[in-house]
């Protein structure tokens, strides 16, 4: 069993942004990092689905040299090989993204052999595109289901479970296949000392991505008008429960 | 280039268009040029009401015949472009169906897609659109380079459906050709979970419960408290992840956006991701015994308390009336 799972280095959630003078870049000087939420996941379920079948886990990230710390931390908690796309820190857009993850994954393919299955995060945690899982399938032709909360495998075939609006489909696809892993589908584990020892000497394989840029131009970043709510608070604890009900009266909810 | 004609992905629920489909057909409406909806299945049912909110074609693929969605719409779009029936612009839901639908259209079509947006404008030649990001503390312009068609997706809820001028809702057959191994994933079972009560994105009141609620048990309160109030019964994340409600009952950046009369949130700390699907609420009442809860920074009515205590006294009071 081979598996890829593909990475994204995002600025830590809840940090404060701020965005360059030109307005084009977000100020990463003082921003810490991680792992996509999503593909933190995905990496739990590679190395689950190994230590369940077998054969060897790669992780696989584009993103600026100092990315080699989120592919450390997947060597860390069980995948043995890494393979980082380093680009010069600027943000590529999805379209270019996807060129370069599909070229080296077909590179590393012709003399490694092919993954069974590829995992991607369901979406970026910064820009949310949902956008290179999808257009990496597509390329190398093989099937895709996305927001996967559920993994099995057997005989060839990934057994995929998909929470929608109504419930839950349950999909087959013939491997190689690709799907989008959606947080919670597991309880990522922490590393341990000896994996955090044994993650400083997996050998990073740092291929130079080729690819044009898509068609579109960023035009500038801002914050967001401040929200301004001034909260009226209608008391401490329990006695607060009449205050609610006049008001729900009051806003005519209660017909 | 100038954007005249411009499609909308039309979806539908119980025979009717969905509230995000009237929303982008009001928002293509006022975009000006042509407008049709492209709608994947059998549109026969819908045409009509997809005409009266502004549609002059209706492309339909006919019945799926159990094929996945995404890759057979992607392939009848592209076959339609390909036969010189193309969008300047297409405007798409930000759902599972309309970004999978996209992403594999722009593949084939190699164009980007910008997703995400909640705003778009036109100005003479540049298309810009706008899209929050790091769940929502900073926005993004950009615009589109290079030729048509122009995709992109849309959250729910970014633009108000309205009614407008109607137009001929004529239906077009679009064909689903051949397409390949992406669509080779087959459905082997969907469970279905009863539900009862008004939907999430649409009831006039919902009343969400969080981690603060201690365990799955408790969130029996909110259920409760929602029946009283004929509310839906909404969540944050972090209870659906663990487990106490299924994925259906969201609020937020992953889950369903909302924007109801009330929204309660009990014991609702106020993660940004919570955030995003609520915020437009008209009017948010936030009980929370932690005063510093950043969902007080968002909140009209706030009550500091343990929700095992304010909510039973809460549901005692509606229960007197």
């Amino acid at each position: 069993m081979r598996i890829l799972v593909c990475v994204k280095r995002v600025p830590a959630p809840g940090s404060r942004i701020s965005i360059t003078a030109d307005g084009l870049a977000v100020d990463t000087a003082f921003l810490g990092f991680t792992t996509s939420p999503h593909e933190e996941c995905a990496v739990e379920a590679a190395v689950q689905l190994v230590e369940a079948h077998g054969g060897s886990a790669t992780v696989l990230t584009l993103g600026p040299a100092e990315a080699e710390e989120q592919l450390r931390y997947a060597a860390s908690v069980g995948v043995s090989n890494a393979v980082l796309l380093a680009t010069d820190g600027a943000d590529w857009d999805p379209q270019r993204t996807a060129a370069a993850i599909t070229a080296a994954i077909t590179a590393i393919e012709d003399r490694d052999g092919v993954f069974d299955l590829i995992l991607f995060g369901n979406e970026s945690a910064d820009s949310g595109g949902f956008q290179v899982g999808v257009r990496v399938a597509r390329h190398l032709d093989r099937p895709i289901v996305n927001g996967i909360k559920g993994i099995s495998i057997a005989d060839g075939i990934a057994t995929l479970e998909r929470p929608t609006d109504a419930g839950q489909e349950v999909y087959e696809l013939t491997m190689p296949a690709v799907a989008g892993v959606k947080e919670g589908i597991n309880l990522p584990r922490y590393p341990t000392l000896k994996g955090r020892l044994a993650s400083k000497k997996v050998q990073i394989a740092i291929i130079e991505p080729s690819a044009k840029p898509g068609g579109q131009v960023l035009v500038r970043l801002e914050p967001p008008a401040e929200l301004t709510t001034s909260t009226t608070m209608l008391g401490n604890g329990p006695d607060a429960a009449a205050a609610v009900v006049d008001l729900l009266e009051e806003l005519g909810v209660l017909r | 280039m100038t954007i005249s004609t411009i499609w909308v992905f039309a979806q539908a629920q119980d025979g009717v268009p969905t509230t995000g489909t009237l929303e982008l057909l009001t928002k293509a409406r006022s975009l000006g040029g042509a407008v049709s909806a492209f709608f994947l299945g059998d549109a026969a049912p819908v045409a009509a009401a997809l005409g009266a909110a502004g549609a002059a074609k209706v492309y339909s693929t006919g019945d799926l015949a159990g094929q996945l969605p995404g890759p057979a719409g992607a392939a009848a779009i592209k076959a339609l472009i390909d036969g010189g029936d193309a969008p300047d612009l297409f405007l798409f839901p930000q759902n599972y169906e309309g970004r999978d639908t996209v992403a594999r259209l722009s593949v084939q079509l190699d164009r980007t897609v910008l997703t995400n947006n909640t705003d778009i404008a036109i100005d003479g030649d540049a298309v810009t659109v706008t899209t929050p990001i790091f769940g929502g503390n900073t926005l993004v312009t950009t615009r589109f380079a290079g030729s048509a068609p122009y995709l992109a997706t849309f959250r729910p809820k970014s633009f108000a459906a309205e009614e407008g001028a109607a137009a001929a809702g004529e239906i077009v057959t679009a064909a689903i050709p051949e397409h390949g191994a992406t669509g080779a994933a087959r459905i082997t079972a969907v469970h279905v979970e009863e539900s009862s009560g008004p939907k999430l994105d649409e009831a006039r009141v919902v009343v969400s419960g969080g981690r603060g609620l201690g365990d799955a048990g408790a969130y029996s309160m909110i259920e409760t408290l929602a029946k009283l109030l004929k509310a839906a019964p909404g969540a944050s994340r972090a209870i659906v992840d663990a487990g106490w409600v299924p994925y259906s009952y969201q609020v937020g950046q992953t889950g369903k956006v909302v924007k109801p009369e009330v929204y309660i949130a009990a014991g609702i700390s106020g993660a940004t991701q919570h955030m995003v699907g609520m915020k437009g609420s008209k009017h948010i009442i936030a009980i929370n015994k932690d005063k510093e809860a950043p969902i007080f920074s968002i909140a009209d009515l706030g009550i500091v308390g343990d929700v095992h205590k304010v909510l039973p006294k809460l549901i005692e009071a509606l229960q007197a009336r």
